[in-house]
């Protein structure tokens, strides 16, 4: 039982002052191990931070970082393998397929996008997860021109399956969102 | 000494030897005097080079518990009372007899022994009736110690009944202390401490029913939040009744018990293999009194158990581990108070260090003005020593035999506390002359010393109204 955080997309301090108050009273240290940062962190405070809940962070850098992180980023936790990159080199945007192919081209099991700032898990034909945890901040993104409530994902690695809780900080409170899904490994 | 052959008389460091003679009478005086030459020649063959102990203790360490005990009292062979051929161990059940016990069952194999524990002698001349202890002394001339063998046959006597009668067994143990033998300390402890009930049909089932419910209980206390994930539960959670919280909280228990466990009796390679079974029953015993939580000091009280019960020949030890925690939980029944933030004067380790200090005030008044002069307040001894019955303060073979009289009371912790006005009595003379770093430095690596001794002046302490003015000079 391995804890992984997907987080990223903060765009502190240009478009956001902070993590909200919530995710920071969530985000307790001695429970995550892993922490894979999909970037756009945009200052040196959220990295701190970040290294203070869990000692194991993986941060990789999106288009809006102004010091250096690698392009992309693979770890393997338990038996599966994770990829972890910002987002924006991915064209076509939304494309479902792109995505496909960049998790075949880094070779990996799991792969973990931002940029989109809206949080979803899914799953592919060939067995693939993907996840895209969000905006941790709720910050404005000019992809689609929308303002989603801030949000992380929580992985639960037990050894070949992975279950996913989305924290969604909405107007009326805190909302997780379970999901199984299994790699077929 | 008002009871014959009271404590096997054992060499006793000079330092001792002023008190007692002071606190016996006459007779008992010459007794002690005797008894003291005779053992002479051996304690000169015993004192080892780097310290004034009297007794192999440093061979006796690297052996861990009971292997000890059989230095404790070679006296010297009386025909008229033994055997002629030397004593040795009853050797185990030879193989040609049905094995009642599998490898596993301890008790099986010490009720075994007990009953039909072999003896290189088929008989022992003149030896006494089971229960009456008056008989021996009287068959004896003048108090010889009392022989390992005759010991051992009054205990198997004691337990041969079919339903064995406690206050006598708590007699013996108090009168001549446990044999040596590998069975007795383990079956006396579960005896004394009311984990197996009196009624010997009764033992089995009762271990049986007992380990399946420790055992049921370590399966139950630990939580995996992911076999059974409940609606709403996530690992972020802080809510009271979250599997996760729980787990985490657990996690956090274990890694604190264990950094305690790592801690206890270090030396001792015995003990390596039994530090996961030590910190399964803390993390049960703790689960099952949330009030209390973990303290400091419950792994040492938990410890002599487990290093008593587990026998070399035994490979599993989950029997020995439940077996332990059930006694280490009758002993916490008193010890609680003892461990729980105290607020009052009343209760708890306030009050026992209060007698204490009484105690000390009513026994050794020149004493305790002293400590008083000096600002040493009984907490900075008195707490470790009643927190832990005494166990850091003396090694383990020492240690298995004070815990022998401890759990001879139903209520122990008066006799333990007389037990503490000895020790310091035993040393007044050299407290009585040092400053406060001085006394500290005594009373917290108090030195080394026979425990038998030390019992004897307690009881004295305790059954006579004895108040020590001044040590006597030789």
């Amino acid at each position: 039982m391995v804890l992984v955080l997907a987080i990223g997309d903060f765009h502190v301090p240009h478009r956001s002052p902070g993590l909200p108050q919530r995710f920071k009273t969530l985000l307790a240290p001695g429970k995550i191990q892993y922490i894979f940062c999909t970037g756009n962190l945009s200052s040196s405070e959220i990295d701190e931070y970040l290294r203070s809940v869990s000692p194991d962070v993986h941060i990789v850098a999106g288009d809006l970082d102004s010091t250096y992180y690698p392009d992309k980023a693979i770890v393997n936790v338990g038996n599966l393998s994770f990829g972890i990159c910002h987002g924006h080199q991915i064209i076509p945007r939304d494309s479902k397929s792109a995505n496909e192919a960049l998790r075949r081209e880094m070779g990996v099991d799991v792969l973990i996008t931002g940029n989109s700032h809206a949080v979803e898990v899914w799953q592919s034909n060939d067995g693939g997860i993907f996840v895209s945890p969000g905006s941790a901040t709720g910050a404005y993104t000019t992809v689609n021109h929308t303002v989603s409530p801030p949000s992380f994902v929580l992985m639960d690695v037990q050894g070949s399956k992975v279950v996913t809780y989305n924290y969604i900080l909405e107007d009326t409170g805190l909302r997780v969102a379970r999901e199984n899904f299994d790699s077929f490994k | 000494m008002a009871t014959a052959g009271a404590y096997t008389v054992v060499a006793s460091d000079a330092g001792g030897g002023h008190v007692a003679r002071r606190l016996g009478a006459a007779a008992g005086a010459r007794r002690w005097r005797r008894a003291h030459e005779q053992q002479a020649a051996v304690k000169a063959r015993w004192r080892c080079g780097c310290c004034a102990c009297a007794s192999d203790r440093h061979g006796l360490r690297a052996s861990g518990g009971a292997g000890g005990l059989e230095q404790r009292a070679p006296p010297p062979l009386r025909p008229s009372l033994l055997s002629p051929s030397p004593p040795a161990r009853p050797s185990p059940p030879p193989p040609s007899e049905p094995d009642h016990s599998s490898p596993s069952d301890t008790i099986s194999a010490q009720i075994h022994h007990a009953l039909t524990g072999q003896q290189p002698s088929a008989h022992l001349p003149l030896s006494p009736s089971a229960s009456s202890l008056s008989t021996l002394s009287a068959a004896s001339t003048s108090a010889p110690p009392i022989h390992a063998d005759s010991r051992e046959e009054l205990f198997r006597a004691c337990l041969r009944t079919p339903t064995v009668d406690v206050d006598e067994l708590r007699r013996l143990v108090w009168a001549h202390g446990i044999p040596p033998a590998p069975w007795a300390r383990p079956l006396a402890w579960h005896l004394l401490t009311a984990y197996l009930p009196p009624d010997r049909l009764d033992w089995q089932p009762t271990l049986a029913v007992k380990r399946a419910n420790y055992w049921s209980h370590v399966a139950n206390l630990s939580v995996d939040p992911t076999e059974r994930p409940v609606t709403g539960d996530h690992p972020l959670s802080d809510a009271h009744d979250s599997q996760w919280k729980q787990y985490f909280d657990d996690c956090q228990l274990r890694v604190c018990i264990r950094r305690d466990v790592e801690r206890t009796h270090p030396d001792l390679h015995s003990f390596a293999p039994l530090r996961d079974a030590l910190e399964r029953i803390l993390f049960v015993y703790v689960k099952l009194h949330p009030t209390l939580g973990y303290k400091q000091g419950m792994n040492e009280l938990a410890a002599p158990f487990l290093l008593t019960f587990a026998d070399t020949r035994v490979k599993d030890l989950s029997d020995v581990e439940a077996d332990a925690y059930f006694c280490f939980d009758s002993i916490m029944i008193e010890m609680v108070s003892c461990y729980e933030p105290c607020n009052s004067d009343v209760t708890g380790i306030a009050r026992q260090l209060r007698e204490l200090q009484a105690l000390l005030r009513i026994k050794d008044p020149a004493l305790e003005r002293h400590f008083e002069k000096l600002g040493i307040d009984t907490r900075f001894y008195g707490l470790r020593w009643i927190r832990l019955w005494l166990m850091h303060e003396f090694h383990v073979p020492d240690c298995l035999c004070l815990w022998d009289s401890f759990l001879t009371s139903e209520l122990r912790l008066p006799w333990i506390r007389y037990v503490c006005v000895a020790m310091v009595i035993r040393i007044r003379e050299r407290l009585l002359v040092e400053d406060f770093a001085g006394c500290m430095k005594l009373l917290l690596n108090y030195p080394p010393c026979d425990v038998s001794e030390l019992l004897r002046i307690a009881d004295r302490l305790r059954t006579s109204n004895v108040i020590i003015v001044r040590t006597a000079r030789r």
